[in-house]
């Protein structure tokens, strides 16, 4: 089977991860998982796709584990981690032994230049409840890539953590292995709820040399929050070192649309609201991105399964369709999901997969 | 530096002289003026002369290149229009002869098309830098030798004699022995013939005019007649000799004697009359029938691809015409009783007074063989088109031009069926003339056709109704099939001619413009496809209404409206078609347009695509919105099925049977292995052509009930969702029928599912009176490959008559052998089963929803 599909996950904590799980269900049952080529994440996005690229091959195995972990949420381990970080210096440096491949061996990697922040302590309990040492090399799907996007505060770059490479336009591809654990908190580090990871790499440029950068890394969805970029048709290999000319795009986008009305007060308020507006406005624009590769004929198709998609808008939707209404005010934190959030958000993403995915393809082999 | 200079020269040739000034003027250039003779004797009269020399001493020879001196002397004849023609070079020497690019010994040719490679502002500084590059080249061996013919070269004022077309591919002499024979040529007019066949001396040679015809494949009444040729095995050192002594010593040395070429010209002659029938000798009016005019063609090894593969022949023709005279008027005596012995000696009388008194005169000589010539539209999507066979249904704005296409193209064969007649009105914008008004449209354009190529295709044309005529052509034999006819009734008549013939079908492709003639749709169902082109343009309209970007919405609005079109356009009174408005470059630039398309297609290897539609448009103005370019959908084969009860076929689209695999993959995921599940299906029924078409097909609708033996289809949501469905395709896909799967179980109506069957289906206000009952299943392995890979399941199909009104409740409430204690499942999205037990219920329509 050709892997001619390109998967987008969006950002948007587990939310995002929960909303994916159900797309994945759909794609699962339309036998168009081994049709992917590469996967895509950002922060929320990151995790889901990290739980499939990097679990068990069979699905019904990776959806209960990605399940057990939404459900049980990340946010208590996060905060029992943050207030032992010499335990999260032993939880990786044990990781880097067992890994015996030269992982994390300068102790700059624990960062002594500021303590071990939260989302250290995420990638800790990552590394613990999911990843354990696993690199971003080891996809247990053959023929399946996957980027995982951060952003580097330092330059603002996108910092691309890939199975098949990991590095940033600027500075060039990391030579050391990455943690998927790493990759995930990067990525998946949202400004309002968790501080900028910091860690040094050996970068080796284009022309040959290697140097040593310091980088700050946070949320991926800063600047394109569904993971498009990646999938961009006819990116010149000069300007990136990620290329994957697929011909059909899936997005899965748990965005929300139009934020609810409402004028924050105090200052966190005013900064959360402001983070959220920056991306909805770059997730709008990604998502005209994919219509006018598709008019353009850059791609064959795309589908767009849109967590706040309006639900008259849904040309034929399923008589039980779970409503708009059900999720939208679902945060985009790591919290532990109820059993009525997570079904309800896993059943939309679901249901909004299956009844795109032959809107956008009536004719199609995909 | 001695100048003759007069008056008469013009401002362009003065121009070149300054230019030539400037050069050899330049210490660098290693070009030295010697002479200018502004009245030159030998030249072309008006041409100017310059003799110049090249310095050639510092050019490096590599072996096979040409000797030169270290001063190589050049002579340039300057035409009157210089600079917006180009000057000859001259050699008076014949060192050069032979060499590649060397026409006639002693002109060095530069330049293969000055149209391209001459820029008349670059003057004699670019004719000189050419000429440098020449020798530069010729030194070096680089001069490209592609064994390609050569032409006279014509400025120099020497005249041609009639035209040869040589068709054939040339014999070649092998084991250097010549080759003697006859060529068989095809006389066009007065002024040509076309070589159309080659016949060696020593086999039997065609004995009558009917065989003659036969060999070459021409039409009865084509007038033929041979030449003698003889193909030598070596070069000759030059090419055109204008004596025939120069011509025969020449020969001898490739071991060809005078006696062996006029014997050869006298037995050709002989033969030539034996064609004939003594009826055949004389006109009608009792007049001599004219002899045959005598050609000597001549044959040597093209040069410089010798050791290289096969040695192609380089030809050139001679006509004799006082050789021609003399034997004429010999011949009415000479050629009555007499025997050959005694031909050839009065012939070998005249000919030695031809070799010492008379010259030659060779014949222009146009090379068509395809051993020696590239087609002007080889590696194009045309290219499909040569030596296959097409039927063309269709004479009219799509046909005329598509047929003309696929003639130019070369097409061995061309069938053209239309029935209608050349009305006024038609020549404004389809390819026929003010003398073809009243004629019928086939005959008039394969009579046109079928002088584009007479030697390579042939046109055929068919004046009958297409349906009527359809029958009586082998369908199988051809290789394209293009319905140009933008006729419903012709393309419901091929799509259900197609379904019920067993045997594959050659492509069709099916091409319709708008109403404007600004818009084309070509829809291709290439060999093996499952649909024919009704079948093709419905889904383009089901896709095209459909499409989520609306891209194609203007091709939805000119061919597919859901109103028929009101503004019919009649352009003559009385009842003549209605048509659409369009000038001959609407429609010729939509016809090559989707001709180009379909070529492409099938181009395509064949597994890469199946059915297929291109959608193409006109451009507009210069400050206009430009319309979209073009664009092609693609769908893979239908599953094709039987229907039990009519034998239709089922055609369900890859979609519903994708969208059934994954409501049975969810159900095997969520409910386990052996809980059935189902859904409706959308589509049509056509009963003209005998198809169902599945379009789409639902899960259940979350008040079903599912267990391991039974499937009860609920109703929610369902009005909605047909609606929804009907509004988004213009009607085109319906309600029609549902399907239930047997997992594990064979794909085979329980007992239930045929007491469901007659009651049928759903109790909706609009049930239409027959619905599709659609059964998937399979034994296990069956099934879980289905699951697993997507290959099979089993499926049955059958169209259920209606025997009860849609509102009648069902007759039984408990399913004989229903287990009551089963796992109930609730369709939709649910992913618990129901926590009471539901017996299923009968439902009515009108019941109250809980």
């Amino acid at each position: 089977m050709t892997r001619t599909i390109g998967l987008a996950l969006s950002g948007g904590g587990s939310r995002a991860a929960a909303f994916h799980l159900g797309c994945l269900r759909a794609l699962n049952d339309r036998d168009l998982l081994d049709r992917i080529r590469v996967v895509s994440g950002i922060s929320g996005g990151s995790l889901l796709a990290a739980l499939w690229a990097y679990g068990p091959p069979d699905f019904a195995d990776f959806d209960a584990h990605a399940t057990d972990l939404l459900r049980s949420g990340l946010q208590l381990d996060i905060a029992r981690q943050a207030f032992k970080p010499s335990a999260a210096a032993r939880n990786l440096t044990a990781a880097a032994r067992a890994g015996a491949r030269q992982l994390f061996t300068r102790t700059t990697d624990i960062s002594v230049a500021r303590p071990a922040n939260r989302t250290d302590a995420l990638a800790a309990v990552l590394a613990r409840k999911a990843f354990a040492t696993t690199t971003m090399a080891d996809v247990t799907h053959p023929g399946l890539d996957v980027v995982l996007t951060a952003t580097d505060l330092a330059t603002t770059n996108a910092v691309r953590f890939g199975s098949a490479r990991s590095g940033c336009s600027r500075y060039g591809t990391i030579t050391e292995p990455i943690h998927v654990a790493t990759a995930v908190a990067a990525s998946a580090a949202y400004p309002a709820l968790l501080p900028a990871l910091e860690r040094t790499f050996t970068f080796q440029h284009r022309d040959g040399h290697s140097q040593q950068h310091t980088v700050l890394l946070t949320d991926g969805g800063v600047y394109d929050n569904l993971g498009l970029s990646v999938l961009e048709p006819g990116r010149s290999p000069h300007h990136t070192q990620h290329v994957y000319d697929v011909p059909f795009i899936i997005a899965c986008d748990a965005g929300l649309g139009e934020l609810a009305l409402k004028a924050p007060h105090f200052m966190a308020g005013r900064l959360n609201r402001s983070f959220a507006t920056v991306h909805r406005k770059a997730q709008d624009s990604a998502r005209s991105r994919l219509h006018e590769w598709a008019a353009s004929g850059r791609i064959d198709g795309f589908a767009l399964a849109y967590l706040g998609m309006k639900d008259d808008r849904l040309p034929a939707p399923p008589a039980d369709l779970v409503p708009r209404s059900a999720v939208a005010t679902y945060p985009t934190n790591f919290a532990a999901m109820s059993r009525a959030h997570f079904e309800a958000i896993t059943t939309r993403g679901e249901q909004l997969m299956r009844t795109v995915l032959p809107m956008y393809v009536p004719s199609s082999p995909y | 530096m001695s100048d003759r200079t007069t008056t008469a020269v013009t401002a362009g040739q003065q121009l070149a002289l300054d230019q030539l000034r400037q050069i050899t003027g330049s210490a660098r250039g290693g070009v030295f003026l010697a002479h200018v003779d502004t009245a030159p004797a030998k030249a072309p009269t008006g041409f100017v002369e310059a003799r110049i020399s090249v310095g050639c001493a510092g050019l490096s020879r590599a072996e096979g290149g040409l000797r030169l001196r270290s001063e190589e002397p050049v002579t340039l004849y300057i035409p009157p229009d210089f600079p917006f023609e180009v000057p000859l070079v001259y050699t008076r020497h014949s060192r050069f002869a032979g060499a590649p690019h060397v026409v006639w010994a002693h002109f060095p040719c530069l330049y293969r098309s000055t149209a391209t490679e001459w820029d008349p502002a670059d003057g004699m500084y670019g004719f000189i830098t050419r000429l440098l590059d020449w020798f530069r080249a010729a030194a070096a061996g680089e001069l490209d030798a592609p064994g390609e013919p050569l032409h006279p070269p014509h400025a120099v004022g020497d005249y041609a004699d009639g035209l040869l077309v040589v068709r054939r591919d040339a014999p070649a002499a092998e084991d250097d022995e010549p080759w003697l024979g006859a060529a068989l040529l095809h006389r066009i007019s007065d002024e040509r013939s076309d070589v159309v066949g080659w016949l060696p001396f020593g086999q039997p040679w065609p004995p009558t005019l009917a065989d003659a015809r036969a060999a070459a494949q021409l039409p009865n009444g084509a007038e033929v007649f041979l030449a003698p040729a003889v193909i030598t095995a070596d070069h000759l050192t030059f090419e055109y000799p204008d004596t025939a002594r120069a011509l025969i010593t020449a020969l001898a040395r490739g071991r060809i004697t005078a006696r062996m070429v006029l014997g050869l010209v006298g037995v050709a002659a002989d033969h030539n009359r034996r064609l004939r029938t003594a009826a055949e000798q004389t006109g009608p009016d009792g007049t001599p029938h004219p002899l045959a005019p005598v050609h000597l063609l001549l044959g040597t090894p093209s040069r410089g691809t010798s050791g290289h593969g096969p040695r192609r022949t380089h030809l050139v023709a001679w006509h004799l015409p006082d050789f021609a005279d003399k034997l004429t008027r010999r011949a009415v005596t000479a050629y009555v009783d007499r025997q050959l012995p005694e031909l050839g000696d009065e012939i070998m009388q005249i000919g030695e007074e031809w070799l010492d008194t008379l010259t030659t005169r060779w014949i222009r000589l146009y090379e068509a063989r395809p051993e020696v010539t590239v087609r002007r539209d080889h590696h194009t999507p045309a290219a499909w088109l040569h030596g296959k066979r097409i039927l063309v249904l269709g004479a009219g704005a799509l046909g005329a031009p598509a047929a003309d296409i696929c003639a130019r193209a070369g097409a061995a064969h061309l069938t053209v069926v239309d029935q209608s007649l050349v009305h006024p009105g038609i020549p404004a914008r389809q390819p026929y003339a003010d003398a073809d008004i009243g004629y019928p449209k086939a005959d008039v354009l394969a009579a046109r056709l079928n002088q584009i190529a007479p030697h390579a295709t042939r046109i055929e044309p068919v004046v009958a109704d297409i349906t009527r005529g359809l029958p009586a052509l082998d369908v199988h034999s051809f290789d394209l099939i293009l319905d140009c006819t933008a006729n419903r009734v012709v393309r419901a008549f091929l799509e259900r001619a197609r379904r019920t013939d067993p045997t594959h079908w050659p492509h069709l492709a099916t091409v319709m413009i708008g109403h404007q003639a600004t818009r084309g749709i070509a829809a291709l169902s290439p060999h093996g496809a499952t649909g024919g082109g009704a079948d093709v343009l419905r889904r383009t309209a089901l896709t095209a209404r459909t499409d989520p970007t609306g891209a194609l919405a203007d091709m939805v609005e000119d061919f597919f409206p859901t109103e028929p079109r009101t503004e019919l356009f009649q352009p003559e009174p009385g009842c003549s078609d209605a048509t659409f408005t369009g000038s001959a470059a609407d429609v010729t630039a939509l016809a090559g347009q989707l001709m180009t398309g379909i070529l492409h297609a099938l181009n395509t290897p064949a597994d890469q695509h199946t059915m297929a539609a291109l959608t193409v448009r006109t451009p507009s103005g210069p400050t206009d919105p430009q319309p979209a370019g073009p664009r092609w959908l693609t769908w893979p084969n239908d599953t094709i099925i039987t229907d039990d009860a009519t034998g239709y076929d089922v055609r369900i689209a890859p979609a519903a049977l994708a969208e059934m695999r994954a409501e049975a993959r969810r159900g095997a995921r969520v409910r386990g292995p052996r809980v059935e599940t189902g859904g409706m299906l959308l589509g049509a029924i056509d009963d003209s052509t005998g198809i169902i078409y599945v379009d789409e097909a639902t899960g259940p609708p979350p008040d079903s009930l599912l267990a391991e033996t039974y499937f009860q289809h609920g109703l929610d949501g369902v009005p909605r969702h047909l609606a929804a469905r009907r509004t988004a395709t213009g009607n085109t896909s319906r309600f029609l029928g549902l399907w239930h799967t047997h997992p594990h179980s064979p794909a085979q109506p329980s007992a239930t599912d045929r007491t469901a069957m007659e009651l049928l289906t759903l109790p909706l206000d609009d049930a239409p009176a027959r619905a599709l009952v659609l059964i998937a299943g399979g034994p296990q392995p069956v099934w879980q490959k289905w699951l697993a890979t997507g290959d099979g399941p089993d499926l049955y199909a059958r169209l259920a008559a209606r025997t009860t009104a849609a509102t009648t409740p069902p007759a039984t409430t408990v399913p004989p052998g229903r287990p009551r204690s089963a796992l109930w499942w609730p369709g939709g999205y649910a992913t618990r089963p129901t926590t009471d037990n539901p017996l299923p219920a009968p439902r009515r329509s009108d019941d109250a929803r809980p």
